[in-house]
């Protein structure tokens, strides 16, 4: 039963990440579509070239128009505050259990 | 009977992505957000029967006579609720995870805080489950159940999903 656990939980682990595979070829089909249109437009490599590196620099731009990226206040609070939460409940817990382990010990003495 | 409907139950958790993707949407985002909400509902699915099942049980226990007795006959559940609950919550985690990968370049610190905080709940359930040394297992029990990280992880989805959909 135990083997069963352990194989149905290493077959979900490959199922959830062979996922990634589904858009492995995307780019390159994105690739060849441009091919086929810069051929179409009749369009050397320089201009080729040149014309993707508009198309990244345009994509970064779109990317500065995030409104909670890494770096911000509000968003860098709500990270701390995450890692903060973390650390107390860990702490905490700790705690729990030396506090309710101590006075057994006391008391055997 | 039953060796049939753990192989079916979980044929059916892995065919749970692939509505994410069956979309004919030639736009990928779309279904990697799919994936996201795969994620909650898997969550949801996966913690409130069981939530519910072990505050039944501790309120049964309690209150005695009757629903004591009630009690005793449920404990031969608890088992499949607990696979249920682990079996969900894993679909939920890879998911969420692999939702998360594929759009790693619009991480927020949101997101990266939810991944963190999922991955402590998951790391403290796998070894409850799975440790067989007692000091670890009551630690990670008291940590897997605390109402703060809970409470945190319900706050970070709900806030995921608001800045999200802007």
């Amino acid at each position: 039963m135990k083997a069963l656990t352990l194989g149905l939980f290493l077959l979900l682990t490959l199922s959830v990440v062979t996922v990634p595979t589904v858009f492995a070829d995307e780019d390159e089909e994105e690739w060849d579509d441009d091919e086929r249109e810069y051929e179409q437009r009749g369009l050397g490599d320089m201009e080729r070239e040149q014309d993707r590196e508009r198309e990244r620099e345009h994509e970064d731009d779109n990317d500065d128009d995030e409104g909670l990226t890494l770096g911000g206040e509000i968003p860098d609070a709500i990270l701390y505050g995450t890692i903060a939460v973390i650390i107390g409940s860990i702490a905490y817990t700790g705690y729990k259990i030396y506090k309710t382990k101590r006075p057994k010990l006391s008391a055997s003495r | 009977m039953k060796t049939k409907i753990i192989p079916i139950i979980f044929l059916l958790l892995f065919l749970a992505p692939i509505p994410a993707f069956a979309d004919d949407d030639d736009d990928a985002e779309d279904a990697i957000e799919s994936l996201g909400w795969v994620a909650i509902g898997a969550g949801i699915i996966a913690n409130l029967p069981f939530i519910l099942f072990n505050k039944w049980r501790k309120y049964a226990v309690r209150a005695g006579g009757q629903s004591l007795l009630m009690a005793r006959q449920a404990v031969q559940f608890y088992k499949p609720v607990l696979n249920f609950h682990i079996i969900l919550n894993s679909v939920g985690y890879f998911t969420g995870m692999t939702h998360g990968l594929l759009l790693v370049n619009d991480l927020d610190s949101i997101s990266l805080s939810l991944a963190i905080t999922m991955t402590v709940l998951m790391i403290s359930g796998i070894l409850l489950r799975y440790t067989s040394s007692r000091n670890t297992k009551v630690f990670n029990r008291l940590l897997h159940g605390q109402f703060g990280l809970v409470f945190l992880l319900v706050a970070l989805i709900v806030l995921h999903v608001l800045v999200g959909d802007d």
